[in-house]
């Protein structure tokens, strides 16, 4: 299933998204990554990443209240869609699986 | 701390406000400036400030930009595009006459534009074909020579084997040099102009090499000829392989075809048709003191500047030679320059195009579509006021003056493409074989694979989109619904801006009439001077020395010969120019060469003093006659005792001739001394033939010529032909003027005749009623021939005027001596005009006449 598929980015962001719950619009987003993993994104990569899940039916957005900071302006929050819950877990579960593959004993060179 | 609030940097914001999409604007907005505050609290206003233009910067993407993506509104555009042209066509179809009259004049304005644009820009644009041609360049050197720095298109021959030798950044060096060679075949032979040339040739210039290899003439004993000579050498047969002898100055060589090139364009100032190796030029002469043109191609990517830089230090090498000729510095000039800049650069290759018929041409084609335009102006104005409830209609429905606008350009714009395509036809199937048949050029329209040509067919398309629809469009979409359907709008009105472009119109038509007129009269005039000397029943003959006599002789025994002259040089076939010098002053003039008796066969009448005198062996030597000219020249009061210096040589005046006519006409004489010779020294004999026997004389001559003389070929020619090129050249201008100015008359009468018709037409219900209370038609059309025949007469009067001045310039430039603009010109002019008008009107008032009011009151 080639749709469901997601970069690294976007799986951060949706994983940011479904955790902060309620809040979660572009600055918050991009404050909780910052916080959480210690990276340092642009908004517009953020904002352009957001658009695309929301494209693709993992989020769904709807304009929300405003601010001070923000200038009376309104912001816009994003929550994680059913369909975008399935993704995460799915990405999981591929992952865990292979996870779990990998051999306990060092047979790995990992000293080079 | 101060209380100011720091704020995000106002260009950011504004940029961020005009780029984005105003459906995402609030929350990238609000998404930055929270971002800004944070940022300012963490790391500070600078920090901040930068984080946020960038940002802005960062954003700035495809998915955020605002655009127009509402396809519906789109295809919207188009169907409206589609409805322009359907009613366009319908227009146009609805009103056939004036359609077809703005399309006839249009169109052939078109076909005079093509005609002057191949022209120009085949004598503009040269060398231009070759693929590596913004590589190669003409060498040239500086020189002081006759008390100036000139430039010279050449180099000594050896500093031009240096740069083949020496230089990095030169690819390839191509030495060309020309001079007459005599190629001889089995049984005939030619006199061409030979290029002598590297093998290089080939590999630099993009000639295409039909039969051989072009490697071939690496060798000595190879040579290349065009493809059409080939033809004219041998025929259909294989050229590779075939030998000819060709003679070069006094040595005869042995040659093989080993390459034959196809033709090199027209507008190529390299033009050989026979191509032999370098080596036969100089043969044995000192490769320092001979000199050729070389050209340089240089490696890709070379700088120009940069070879230049080092060729300089070749000055010095040329300088070291100890030779006259010292340098100055060395040049490079561009080989598409290379033809423009002729004149600046002397012995160069190439020549300057000559302006006067580029200058005439583009003057006709202006004025053809200068004429047409108004043409169209006014018959598009004229046509659209009828149309004029249309417009009020459409108006109150809602249609916005711009979007009329655009209806009218529509219109015009479907005419102007009809009328371009039919001129392009018109120019490939008439005018452009008819010019070249004219002038003696080889132009053809090449629509398909000529950019520049394209491009210039495209910009008249829109050009006479605008300069003729422009104002009638304007003109028409200006008028109020209300008061167009109240009545209030005068239609029908003065309109002095068209009764303005009719009159100018006229103007022009009259002075191109005057112009062709003129030029008919300058013709005859020419064509009926007498040349100064008697042309009629004289063949020319050429000879050497050696069988000079054996030749004269046997001819002289031919019945059809009444009398032989012998000279050097034959009048108006050989120029000879020398300074001559009478106690100071010294002129340059015409020095001819012939025996004692040529001046007298010639009948060039005497002013004073003798003939030469066969029987004084002192007249061969020191006796010289001169023309009238000279005597003014010269300022002499009496010709008697009078010494002339030629050459340094004194010479004795004997006698003064009647001016003739030595060169064209349009040089006017000059000083011209006849000097006898012995019959040893010349060349050239002229036999006064039986009259009406000269064509069967010559070849009797022929015939006669190869008992004496099988090597080289018969070259004859009549006396009375010298002059038939420059005829030739009058006539051909003469037809364009004529044919400009039946095209000028054409277009301005089919101007008027939509004019009057429309005008007429208008009125045609008022014209019924008045009918049938039992006006004339001349009463009802009184006020018409009133307007219209005030234009044309006020046209004539002010064309008159205008066309002394211009017709007068365009003859001296073209004529020289020509005869006044007077009368009899403007005469013709104005009487042809008004006669072409008068006519028009007429035609129209024949309508007028002829109707029946009952037909025009029952519609509508």
């Amino acid at each position: 299933m080639k749709g469901t598929n997601i970069g690294e980015l976007e799986e951060l962001v949706l994983l940011v998204v479904g955790v902060l719950y309620e809040g979660a619009y572009g600055v918050s987003v991009l404050k909780e990554i910052k916080e959480q993993t210690g990276r340092e994104v642009n908004i517009s990569a953020v904002h352009a990443v957001m658009n695309r899940l929301e494209e693709k039916g993992f989020l769904r957005s709807e304009m929300g209240g405003s601010s001070s900071t923000r200038g009376g302006r309104r912001k816009r929050n994003y929550y994680l869609t059913s369909s975008g819950r399935a993704t995460l877990d799915q990405v999981r579960t591929v992952r865990e699986k292979l996870y779990n593959q990998l051999s306990p004993s060092g047979s790995y060179s990992f000293s080079q | 701390m101060s209380d100011r609030i720091e704020k995000p940097p106002r260009w950011a914001d504004r940029f961020l406000g005009w780029y984005c999409n105003p459906k995402l604007l609030e929350q990238i907005q609000g998404d930055v400036h929270e971002l800004f505050y944070w940022r300012l609290e963490e790391k500070g206003i600078k920090q901040a400030k930068r984080s946020f233009a960038w940002d802005v910067i960062r954003l700035f993407r495809w998915s955020n930009i605002k655009r127009k993506s509402n396809k519906t509104q789109n295809s919207n555009n188009i169907g409206m595009f589609k409805n322009y042209f359907k009613i366009g066509l319908r227009n146009l179809w609805k009103q056939r006459m004036p359609s077809t009259i703005n399309m006839i004049g249009l169109s052939l304005a078109v076909g005079c534009c093509l005609v002057a644009f191949k022209y120009i820009e085949f004598q503009l644009v040269r060398d231009s074909f070759h693929e590596n041609g913004d590589r190669i360049y003409l060498g040239t050197h500086q020189a002081f020579e006759e008390n100036d720095v000139h430039e010279y298109g050449y180099f000594s021959w050896a500093i031009g084997d240096l740069i083949r030798e020496n230089y990095a950044g030169v690819k390839n060096v191509v030495q060309y040099n020309t001079r007459g060679v005599e190629v001889n075949l089995t049984n005939r032979s030619f006199g061409e102009y030979a290029a002598f040339t590297t093998k290089e040739y080939f590999d630099v210039f993009s000639f295409d090499v039909l039969y051989g290899e072009k490697e071939v003439l690496a060798g000595k004993d190879k040579i290349g000829l065009a493809e059409q000579t080939a033809k004219r050498y041998f025929n259909d047969e294989y050229p590779i392989g075939k030998t000819v002898a060709i003679t070069i100055g006094s040595e005869s060589y042995e040659f093989e075809v080993g390459v034959v090139f196809e033709e090199a364009p027209n507008n190529s100032s390299l033009r050989p048709e026979v191509i032999i190796h370098p080596d036969f030029y100089t043969v044995d002469a000192d490769p320092k003191e001979t000199t050729a043109n070389f050209f340089l191609e240089l490696e890709e990517g070379v700088a120009v500047q940069e070879v230049l830089g080092q060729l300089q230090s070749l000055v010095e090498v040329q300088n070291g030679f100890n030779l006259d000729r010292k340098y100055e510095a060395i040049g490079l000039e561009p080989l598409t320059t290379m033809a423009k800049n002729a004149d600046r650069i002397r012995y160069g290759i190439g020549s300057v195009p000559p302006m006067a018929p580029m200058i005439l041409l583009a003057c006709i084609a202006s004025f053809m579509l200068i004429l047409a335009t108004f043409n169209y102006i006014n018959i598009a104005t004229a046509m659209a006021t009828r149309r004029i409830k249309e417009i009020g209609i459409r108006k109150v429905i809602g249609s916005k003056r711009g979007q009329l606008v655009v209806q009218f350009l529509t219109e015009n714009f479907i005419l102007c493409a009809l009328a371009i395509s039919v001129g392009c036809l018109l120019a490939a199937g008439f005018f452009i074989p008819k010019f070249n048949v004219i002038s003696g050029s080889t132009l053809e329209l090449d629509i398909l694979n000529h950019a520049n040509l394209q491009i210039f067919l495209l910009g008249l398309l829109f050009f006479l989109t605008f300069a003729s629809g422009a104002y009638p469009a304007f003109f028409v979409s200006r008028f109020k619904p209300v008061r167009i359907f109240r009545g209030a709008e005068k239609v029908g009105g003065k309109r002095r801006f068209t009764m303005a472009l009719l009159t100018f119109q006229f103007v022009l038509a009259m002075i191109t009439i005057v112009a062709g007129v003129s030029s008919v009269q300058n013709n005859n005039l020419y064509e009926s001077k007498a040349w100064g000397y008697n042309q009629n029943d004289k063949l020319v003959v050429n000879l050497s020395k050696e069988n000079f006599q054996a030749f004269r002789s046997e001819a002289m025994k031919n019945p059809n010969v009444l009398d032989v002259a012998a000279s050097f040089n034959s009048l108006n076939n050989h120029w000879d120019f020398r300074k001559m010098k009478v106690g100071e002053l010294e002129y340059e003039g015409q020095y001819l060469r012939s025996d004692a008796y040529y001046p007298e066969f010639m009948e060039i009448p005497l002013v004073e003093g003798r003939y030469f005198d066969k029987k004084l062996p002192s007249d061969l030597t020191s006796a010289v006659l001169v023309n009238e000219a000279f005597v003014k020249a010269f300022q002499l009061e009496d010709f008697v005792g009078t010494t002339v210096t030629i050459d340094s040589a004194n010479f004795q005046v004997v006698g003064v001739l009647k001016d003739y006519f030595y060169s064209s006409f349009q040089d006017g004489i000059e000083p011209a001394v006849f000097k006898a010779e012995a019959d040893s020294l010349l060349t050239t004999l002229t036999f006064q033939a039986r009259s009406g026997t000269m064509i069967a004389l010559r070849d009797e001559l022929e015939e006669t010529w190869s008992k004496v003389d099988s090597e080289t070929a018969f070259s004859a020619h009549f006396q009375s032909d010298v002059r038939e090129r420059e005829f030739e050249d009058m006539r051909g201008l003469r037809n364009v003027l004529v044919f400009t100015a039946s095209l000028a008359v054409l277009l301005s009468a089919m101007g008027l005749f939509g004019l009057v018709s429309l005008s007429i037409s208008a009125r045609f219900k008022d014209f019924g009623i008045k009918k049938v209370l039992g006006a004339s038609a001349l009463s009802l059309l009184r006020d018409v021939y009133k307007r219209f025949s005030f234009i044309v007469l006020f046209a004539v009067v002010a064309g008159s005027l205008l066309a002394v001045k211009v017709v007068s310039l365009l003859l001296v430039s073209v004529y020289g001596e020509h005869l006044p603009v007077d009368i009899i010109p403007l005469g013709l002019a104005s009487l042809l005009l008004l006669i072409v008008a008068a006519l028009t009107i007429n035609i129209q008032m024949r309508r007028v006449r002829l109707m029946n009011p009952a037909e025009t009151l029952r519609t509508e």
